[in-house]
């Protein structure tokens, strides 16, 4: 399964393969002896050029007013800066760790989800959606709440065992953001490699048994070596996650710990160092290029073990060990990873009497923000600002998404698929930065809010291309060719027949968009249009007071409008 | 030697009860149709499934409760299963190299083998490279290198395009029977299976319910579903034992003549009349059919039908009969000489001593 397109398909639904497009599209190449056409190398080079243009930008504002040198000169300083390595370093330190533990939480459920059928397995594939679409920053307000020194779980454990003292203080640590990054991203490792596990013959392991192979032999010889690169591409997957993890990092990051990302984001806005952030957009840029780069190959890699592979083989119902396990693992779950979500839903509804007071249940927390009929509170700017940026971004991203994937149907190949790579080497903050420095700032004052919306709409468009290149592939073209044999031009045929097979990836795709630019905080952060307040922005606003209980009631608003439009899309994953 | 008793598994709506001899150097062949159990029976052999009962003898080793790899059981799947990732001289000396074969004896046996089944070139060469007839004599090769007791092979030729499985079967129980090994070899083709087997065991609903050399399980099924199985030829319901029991004129005392009646009219068979509660029929086998225009001759049956359909098939057609009165057709398959034509009423003779009743 390809792991780009599962950010944007139905969770729980059949796998489609992001680079079958290829491999089909390679087929009617040689059958059809077709050149690439000029509109598809002209959608290649739009794509192209919205990922480069922010590095443009970045490019010219490191050189300054000194051309080449300049930029040679602002690069060198922000190589030669030890806060640059030391960025690196701990960026690079805590996305493999964070891939690691994902890996770690990932695997156990990828075997059980694929090898047993239980109530539940689907709602369990579809926590594959969680990183995409729950906002970081509520994953934040969820943590603090949950894990913190006065969170729901020491207050739990000191009542248990009468400590005194907070006995889990490793949140605000890099063993604290590793695992806030496990935590968040490992359902993408139990539904990538759950869904190639699910189809990976077993007769090669079985094979090893009768030639003589115990268990353990034979799952090294006959499954791990299928499934690697599946376990690659969605580690390296979570790796590029917490390696461009902003808000987290932000709000967790250890003293002196801090990832490119987030240095990007002080030199611009907070030492307003504009060639300094420039350059170390670039070099953030290029180390997530040769992440990207190995993303690719393993995600080629995996197709073909996946191409392999049968049908989904049948499940068993669990029973000793396995009912256990899954037991066990049902437990951890609920423990780390639907209590946080559980203590912001339960901390939205608790309104205190005063400072100290007792809490009692009720919607003071949501009636403070909401404020009047005749003054609006902030939270009805907020939803306002957020629907107008989102639904705007959602829409440009699936239309610009399905032209290209439309586009370049037939026409893969590797260079194309490294292009269309490429927007996902650049991370929301170098985009929203990029783009606001190609702006002249007289013009930016007007446009800041249409900025916000191409920039989220870029963000998206890698997910959202994939996605319905994914569905494309998987759409038999024969319809399609009765059509035109019955007279249908082949724009009509596209329109009459693909784009009909095709709506639901679509309609997922832009669900997606829309979870993912509701949710952004970076961008509005870095572009801050004036007097442009959506959702996330008005959350950290909320938690940087500490009014955790009013960030909450709107945590989960935000949580309801980007989970919501994703989950009521693909609400059969939820009913089986 | 490989003997089966009592061997049980069972799954949501399935039970599989397996009982079977297969003697040493003897090619066996499992057919029955889709879904009856076979690659199960094979995997209870090989020991990836564990049975509930029942035990599995092998060379005089119990091994029913022995992990797959103990158990000295081969297996050849049906899409072969070769590691992909290993070349093909690796995936050959998997076995032995498990076996703590030594370096220079191994490669020695592993080059044998190759030469035996002409891969010599192959050694290097990834799975993927492979024709679909490589992969299968790889595949074969790597189990032999293992050196079971017994060789298992499920549907091996099965994916392979119809010449080449014509090619490889002769090919395949040659090689097999030249290790001096046994095989168990799972099928649902019935050509591949009676052209390859020396021993034949009918599965169906998760038992063997026949077993036997193949020529004579062809010549004298005991069951309708063996007989409708092997293709021999119709199975006329009896709606009613006409007469008890007599011996013929001409017909030993041990041969007793049953008549019956059926929608074709009354007919005579050769006992026994099968014990049992299935629905009995009249079976005949086509290649007994004569079409009789003259008088009624003694032993032999007169059936007559109205032609509804004949179709060419090259060097025999296919005749649907109905009976006189209308009713069930049969099917007949006939000398593509004799003209026919459709709403025509027509007579056989059938040798009554060619005729049997089956449930």
């Amino acid at each position: 399964m390809s792991l780009f397109a599962k950010a944007g398909r139905a969770p729980g639904r059949q796998p489609r393969l992001a680079s079958t497009a290829g491999v089909s599209a390679a087929e009617d190449r040689g059958a059809r002896g077709m050149r690439p056409s000029l509109a598809g190398k002209l959608a290649l080079f739009v794509l192209a050029a919205m990922a480069a243009a922010p590095l443009g930008g970045a490019l010219i504002r490191a050189a300054g007013d000194e051309g080449a040198a300049g930029l040679a000169r602002a690069l060198g300083r922000s190589i030669a800066h030890p806060t640059t390595l030391r960025a690196l370093a701990f960026g690079l330190k805590e996305a493999a760790a964070s891939a690691l533990l994902a890996l770690l939480f990932g695997i156990p459920g990828a075997y059980l989800t694929a090898r047993y059928e239980f109530p539940g397995r689907r709602l369990l594939k579809a926590l594959a959606a969680v990183p995409f679409c729950v906002p970081p920053i509520l994953v934040v307000l969820a943590f603090v709440l949950y894990f913190g020194r006065n969170g729901y779980l020491n207050r739990t454990f000191m009542t248990l065992f009468g400590l005194s003292e907070p006995p889990l203080r490793f949140l605000y640590s890099f063993w604290g953001l590793v695992l806030v990054h496990g935590f968040y991203n490992f359902p993408i490792v139990l539904a990538g490699v759950g869904e190639v596990l699910g189809r990976l013959p077993r007769d090669r392991a079985e094979a090893a048994r009768t030639l003589g192979a115990g268990r353990f032999r034979a799952a090294m010889t006959g499954l791990v070596p299928s499934l690697a690169p599946a376990i690659v591409q969605s580690m390296v997957l979570v790796f590029l996650f917490s390696f461009f993890s902003f808000v987290v990092v932000l709000v967790f990051g250890p003293l002196g710990g801090s990832t490119l990302e987030v240095e990007v984001y002080r030199a611009a806005r907070m030492l307003a160092d504009e060639r300094q952030a420039a350059a170390l957009a670039l070099i953030e840029t290029t180390a997530a290029l040769f992440i990207v780069l190995v993303l690719s190959a393993a995600e080629r890699r995996s197709l073909a073990a996946a191409r392999k592979g049968g049908s989904a083989l049948p499940r068993l119902p669990p029973r000793g060990g396995a009912l256990i396990a899954l037991i066990a693992y049902g437990l951890f779950l609920l423990v780390f990873f639907v209590g946080p979500l559980a203590a912001l839903i339960a901390e939205a509804f608790s309104v205190r009497r005063g400072m100290g007071g007792s809490a009692e249940l009720g919607l003071g927390n949501f009636a403070r923000l909401v404020g009047t009929l005749r003054s609006p509170g902030p939270l009805i700017r907020a939803i306002r600002d957020s629907l107008a940026s989102a639904l705007p971004a959602a829409l440009l991203a699936t239309a610009l998404g399905g032209a290209v994937a439309l586009l370049l149907r037939t026409q893969r190949s590797a260079l194309a698929e490294a292009v269309l790579s490429l927007p996902l080497a650049v991370s929301g903050v170098v985009l929203a930065l990029g783009w606001s420095f190609l702006v002249p700032s007289a013009v930016f004052l007007r446009i800041g809010r249409g900025l916000v919306i191409l920039v989220e709409a870029l963000a998206a468009l890698p997910f959202v291309e994939r996605s319905v290149a994914a569905a494309l592939a998987s759409v038999d073209r024969s319809p399609s060719l009765a059509a035109r044999s019955l007279g249908a031009s082949r724009l009509r045929a596209a329109l009459d027949v693909d784009l009909a097979s095709v709506a639901p990836a679509l309609g997922s795709a832009a669900a997606f968009a829309f979870s993912m630019a509701s949710g952004d905080a970076s961008t509005p952060l870095l572009v801050a249009a004036p007097g442009f307040e959506p959702l996330p922005l008005l959350i950290f606003r909320l938690v940087s007071a500490y009014r955790f209980p009013e960030a909450c009631a709107a945590g989960l608003i935000l949580a309801l409008i980007a989970g919501l439009v994703f989950f009521l899309k693909d609400r059969e994953a939820l009913c089986a | 030697m490989l003997s089966i008793k009592g061997l049980r598994f069972t799954r949501a709506n399935f039970r599989l009860e397996l009982a079977l001899e297969l003697p040493r150097g003897a090619y066996g062949v499992i057919l029955g149709p889709s879904g009856c159990g076979k690659s199960t029976a094979l995997r209870l052999i090989a020991g990836l499934l564990r049975a509930e009962a029942g035990s599995i003898e092998l060379a005089g080793r119990r091994i029913e409760a022995l992990p797959p790899e103990r158990r000295r059981v081969g297996m050849v799947f049906q899409d072969y299963a070769l590691f992909p990732h290993l070349s093909v001289r690796r995936n050959i000396e998997y076995g032995p190299k498990l076996s703590g074969e030594a370096g220079p004896a191994r490669r020695r046996h592993v080059e044998e083998l190759a030469h035996a089944f002409r891969i010599d070139a192959l050694l290097e060469r990834r799975p993927t490279e492979l024709s679909g007839g490589e992969q299968q004599r790889v595949a074969l090769a790597r189990s032999l290198a293992a050196r079971p007791e017994v060789l298992l092979l499920d549907e091996p030729l099965s994916s392979l395009d119809a010449s080449l499985r014509r090619e490889l079967r002769a090919d395949l129980r040659a090689r097999v029977l030249e290790a001096g090994l046994s095989a168990l070899h799972v099928t649902h083709d019935l050509e591949e299976a009676l052209a390859i087997a020396d021993r034949l065991y009918v599965m169906d609903g998760g038992r063997i319910v026949e077993s036997g050399p193949p020529e004579k399980l062809y010549a004298r099924p005991l069951s309708a579903f063996t007989a409708g199985f092997l293709g021999r030829g119709p199975l006329l319901p009896v709606s009613a034992l006409l007469d008890e029991p007599d011996s013929d004129a001409g017909m030993t005392q041990a041969r007793k003549i049953y008549r019956v009646e059926t929608a074709f009219g009354p007919l005579s068979a050769e006992g026994p009349l099968p014990s049992g509660s299935g629905e009995l029929f009249l079976h005949f086998s086509a290649q007994d059919v004569r079409v009789s225009p003259g008088e009624t001759r003694p032993h032999m049956n007169r059936l007559r039908g109205r032609v509804v359909e004949t179709t060419f098939l090259g060097r025999t057609q296919r005749l649907a009969l109905a009976p006189p009165e209308g009713g069930e057709t049969i099917e007949l398959e006939l000398d593509p000489l004799i003209h026919l034509t459709r709403g025509e009423l027509v007579a056989l003779d059938l040798p009554i001593d060619r005729c049997m009743l089956l449930r």
